[in-house]
């Protein structure tokens, strides 16, 4: 295991998710008085703020607590000898969130996989409108606790060596009213990685990789759409991880609902994980069913 | 027919016909919605929209399917697979009765609801969006 020794882009994490929670703070105020909805509004380009393995611009209404589920099977590579991957080993996220104005969402969640803790706070700042702003802009950052024994962090092992960061930048736009895209750029830190990404990464930012995302929705009816996404770590390592990530599904979703079921190549479900770990190839099939499940209460 | 399998299709046709009973005894015992005024200055509210705009009343239909298609059904009969389990019937929106409310009224309830009907001030965020149910709702008509 090797602890990182570039502190600055651990404190870029920290100013990214400061700067996240701060807008909010900043203008919750503001968020209030504009509930009142404008006519030149162009709705939301997604039905969801989860959207495979990524997120949304798309937050639920002030006020709302938001229940998710999401849930990864065991790759589809073993066909019938394990119900393709329905019997196998699984990841299962379970979080809650919470809207405190129509632009801020915070949330923490639990996660099988390394047994994460995780806090998330997202922050929508720009809104598609009809000859305004045409896309809807928002920034999304999470901080994850790595809860694995001690053992596992090595002999040096200090507690913070369980922290990893996520950040990102999300554009969306929709472009009409069966279909709707988002791009993605972020950025993922972990206090500590394994000893064998800093022997076989291409350079010295082993602890870090930029990460871009794109999305896409194709709606079939009112409630149905057919849903796309591909994400790349963009600084990979000479064993090729962490693989693409690439999804391809199904969304059914209801006032207070939705459903994804899909197709993809991550075990993992933080995006800091699959990020920096995602060690299923999609190109050699390595894909598993998914799906995520939302539920909303607004107050 | 092997003992264990009789057990299982008897077991199987108990659960059925308890099914069955329940569903029917649920669709007897729906009380008809009581009377619910709306106030005046719903009653004469006017669309901020124009209701026969067809662009309106496709957006509402989209609404409709969403948010209300799974108990009034998607002619507003009353008859969506989550109707049946109300303690209340969601009532017949084709009827001259229903019709007969102003634009307010529909508007108003749509958007506050009561007991069983949900509040949709939150959920549907524009208010174009609840006059756009509306238009969709006087499309229901027979």
């Amino acid at each position: 295991m090797h602890t990182s020794t570039i502190g600055i882009k651990r404190r870029l994490f920290l100013c990214l998710l400061f700067f996240a929670s701060g807008i909010g703070l900043t203008f919750s105020q503001d968020s209030v008085v504009s509930q009142t909805p404008t006519k030149s509004l162009v709705k939301a380009p997604f039905e969801s703020g989860y959207f495979i393995d990524e997120q949304t611009v798309v937050q639920p209404p002030a006020h709302t607590l938001q229940l998710i589920l999401q849930h990864r099977f065991g790759t589809i590579q073993n066909g019938w000898q394990d119900l393709a991957g329905i019997w196998g080993s699984s990841n299962i996220r379970f979080g809650l969130d919470y809207t405190i104005t129509k632009n801020l969402l915070v949330g923490i969640g639990t996660t099988k996989l390394k047994t994460y803790q995780d806090i998330q706070v997202k922050y929508t700042f720009a809104h598609q409108q009809k000859g305004g702003c045409p896309l809807t802009i928002a920034v999304y950052g999470d901080a994850a606790l790595n809860c694995l024994n001690k053992s596992t962090f090595g002999s040096s092992f200090k507690w913070t060596d369980r922290l990893a960061y996520f950040g990102e930048f999300m554009f969306a736009r929709r472009f009409c009213k069966e279909f709707s895209a988002q791009f993605g750029i972020g950025w993922v830190h972990f206090n500590q990685v394994d000893s064998t990404m800093k022997e076989t990464h291409v350079n010295s930012l082993y602890n870090d990789n930029l990460y871009l995302s794109g999305i896409g929705r194709l709606k079939i009816s009112p409630q149905s759409s057919i849903i796309l996404s591909y994400s790349q770590s963009v600084f990979t390592y000479l064993n090729k991880m962490p693989w693409p990530n690439v999804g391809l599904g199904v969304e059914i979703s209801t006032s207070t609902h939705a459903f994804q079921i899909f197709i993809s190549a991550a075990q993992g479900i933080l995006p800091q994980e699959i990020a920096m770990y995602n060690d299923h190839n999609p190109y050699n099939g390595a894909l598993l069913i998914g799906f995520n499940i939302t539920r909303l209460w607004t107050f | 027919m092997k003992k264990g399998q009789k057990i299982i299709t008897l077991f199987v046709t108990a659960l059925v016909a308890i099914m069955f009973i329940m569903c029917i005894t649920a669709n007897a015992q729906q009380a008809k919605a009581k009377p619910w005024p709306a106030p005046d200055k719903y009653k004469t509210m006017k669309p901020a929209v124009k209701l026969s705009d067809p662009a309106v009343i496709a957006n509402g239909k989209d609404l409709w399917a969403k948010n209300c298609k799974s108990c009034h059904g998607a002619k507003g009969l009353g008859d969506g697979p989550k109707g049946a389990s109300l303690k209340t019937n969601p009532g017949d929106f084709s009827s001259a009765a229903f019709q007969s409310q102003t634009d307010g009224e529909i508007y108003y309830k749509t958007s506050f609801g009561r007991d069983e009907m949900p509040s949709y001030e939150k959920k549907i965020v524009d208010v174009n969006d609840h006059w756009a149910l509306v238009a969709f709702m006087r499309t229901l008509k027979k």
